[in-house]
């Protein structure tokens, strides 16, 4: 067996120290490093850095304490067992004997410990499993952390599977979600017969299930919009804002990118003002045989257009964000992308990543990085971003989703 | 993990109910400020929300900014956001929040601004 990662806490009662020495140093012996602490110690968050493999927690300690102790490491991917134990009176044990706890009694011989560490070790990893395929979190767990895996399924759920790749282009996508859920989110789809395809990238406001809801219908009412508009354009007069002029015969996906932002826009403040929810989102639609893209940037980050002759380009706000006010006004805008031009989307997780000291990664450092790579594929562009980032952040914990989407066209 | 903390203050210069915040506005501080301005709303017509002494604010904070300017709209009343920094500023522009909010220097500016109006 590996050697793990022990944290032994001490309990309140008389005898309680002398009994954690013993386990202490019967877990030594058996080639572990433990790490010996006291309930008030692990409450003030003073192992908060600890990865631990599992919990040892003398049994004088309450219920309540075993169940916070319990919780504070569950955003590990593997969260510590827990493993009660005490001295040869047993007693303290019955406080806990309706939570279905593991329990290591004396004597507390190197064999013995061994043997129920591994079997502490493979519990934890069946209970993980078991944890992955339960639809209905088990009471134990406090609400947020319930609330927390909702909400990223519901996000996780709406994400698409695959985008589309039209011939000659190349498309990657990376999504990092923080762990607290919050409402990013990116699409892609063809539109007007696969002679269009439509990528965005979002972000709504806020974190939570509602942020999350609130990502899954702004989603559903851009993709339906999108590509429904488009089939006989019927909907569309009435979907279009009365001031847009268009200074020429619109062009093929601009009509149902218009009405289908200005449409969203409108559903949203018209049904859902009071929830006070917005989302800012870039969507374009690309024609894939020219290179021309017509895009909404409605309050979003700029995205990055990398020119393979070098040099690049920010696409600025067209548009305020969505869900703001019902009459605003949102304009189209085109741009060209030539072979082996690149347009890198992104939301504010990438550029507002900070570190422990609180810089920011910061747009003029993502600018900077992507340049340095424009002879990149889509996919590397996204995979080296996101190291870059990451290793930016280093141990600070990451506070909000990292979505992007690198559009790059091959020839 | 650093803790992120928010201390709101509640104060009044002449009809308007100031709330200033000094820290971090993000998601976890937000209904606080949420809290406090839903009392100063049901008391006051005019508010002012004062940002001098943030340090940060993340989306959520954008959102209590929103829910206040409709809270207050609905309430007959009127809201000013004053002490914006340069990067707020900009961030509130590009999210296009400044085509309706009343933006004011200081909290002299910011009664002026929000008594002048019929």
């Amino acid at each position: 067996m590996d050697e793990l990662t022990l944290l032994v806490v001490e309990g309140p009662e008389e005898n309680a120290a002398a009994e954690t020495h013993e386990l202490t140093r019967a877990l030594a012996e058996c080639g572990n490093r433990p790490v010996l602490s006291s309930g008030p110690e692990v409450l003030a968050g003073a192992h908060d850095a600890l990865e631990p493999d599992l919990l040892l927690l003398h049994a004088s300690l309450t219920a309540k304490e075993v169940a916070l102790f319990g919780q504070k490491w569950q955003h590990l991917r593997t969260p510590p067992g827990v493993l009660l134990f005490c001295g040869p009176d047993h007693i303290p044990l019955d406080a806990h004997l309706d939570h279905e706890m593991d329990f290591l009694v004396p004597p507390f011989t190197p064999t013995l410990v061994r043997n129920r560490l591994e079997r502490g070790h493979q519990r934890r990893r069946l209970a993980r499993t078991a944890a992955e395929l339960d639809p209905y979190p088990s009471l134990s767990l406090l609400q947020h952390d319930r609330d927390l895996k909702i909400g990223r399924q519901i996000q996780q759920g709406f994400l698409p599977p695959e985008l589309p790749c039209p011939d000659g282009w190349e498309v990657a996508t990376g999504f990092e979600p923080a762990r607290e859920v919050s409402g990013d989110f990116y699409d892609g789809f063809f539109m007007a017969g696969g002679r269009r395809a439509a990528f965005l990238v979002a972000d709504v406001c806020d974190k939570g299930i509602g942020a999350a809801l609130f990502m899954a219908l702004v989603r559903t009412l851009l993709r339906f919009s999108a590509q429904n508009l488009w089939a006989g354009g019927a909907l569309a007069p009435f979907l279009l804002p009365t001031q847009q002029v268009f200074l020429s015969s619109p062009s093929i996906g601009a009509l149902p990118l218009l009405s289908t932002v200005h449409g969203a826009n409108r559903y949203l403040t018209a049904n859902h003002l009071q929830q006070a929810y917005f989302v800012t989102l870039f969507f374009c639609v690309t024609d894939p045989d020219s290179g021309r893209l017509l895009y909404i940037n409605a309050g979003h980050n700029p995205p990055v257009l990398l020119r393979a002759s070098g040099g690049h380009r920010l696409l600025r706000t067209t548009g305020p964000a969505v869900g703001l006010w019902p009459d605003a006004v949102f304009t189209i805008a085109s741009v060209t992308l030539g072979p082996s031009d690149t347009l890198f989307l992104y939301t504010d997780g990438v550029t507002e990543a900070r570190n422990a000291e609180r810089e920011l990664f910061g747009l003029p450092r993502l600018v900077r990085l992507l340049s340095g790579m424009s002879g990149a594929g889509a996919g590397d562009m996204v995979g080296r971003t996101l190291a870059e980032v990451q290793a930016h952040t280093g141990r600070a914990p990451q506070s909000d989703d990292i979505t992007m989407l690198a559009l790059r066209r091959s020839r | 993990m650093p803790t992120r903390t928010l201390d709101v203050t509640v104060s009044k210069e002449g009809e308007l109910a100031v709330v200033a915040l000094t820290g971090d506005l993000d998601s976890r501080t937000a209904p606080v400020v949420q809290e406090h301005v839903g009392r100063a709303l049901a008391e006051h017509r005019l508010l002012a929300l004062d940002l001098s002494n943030l340090r940060y604010m993340s989306s959520a904070g954008l959102r209590v900014m929103l829910l206040s300017y409709r809270q207050a709209q609905c309430a007959s009343g009127q809201m000013a956001v004053v002490g914006l920094s340069e990067e707020l500023r900009m961030l509130m522009s590009a999210v296009g929040f400044l085509n309706f909010f009343t933006v004011a220097e200081d909290l002299g500016k910011a009664a002026e601004l929000l008594t002048e109006t019929p």
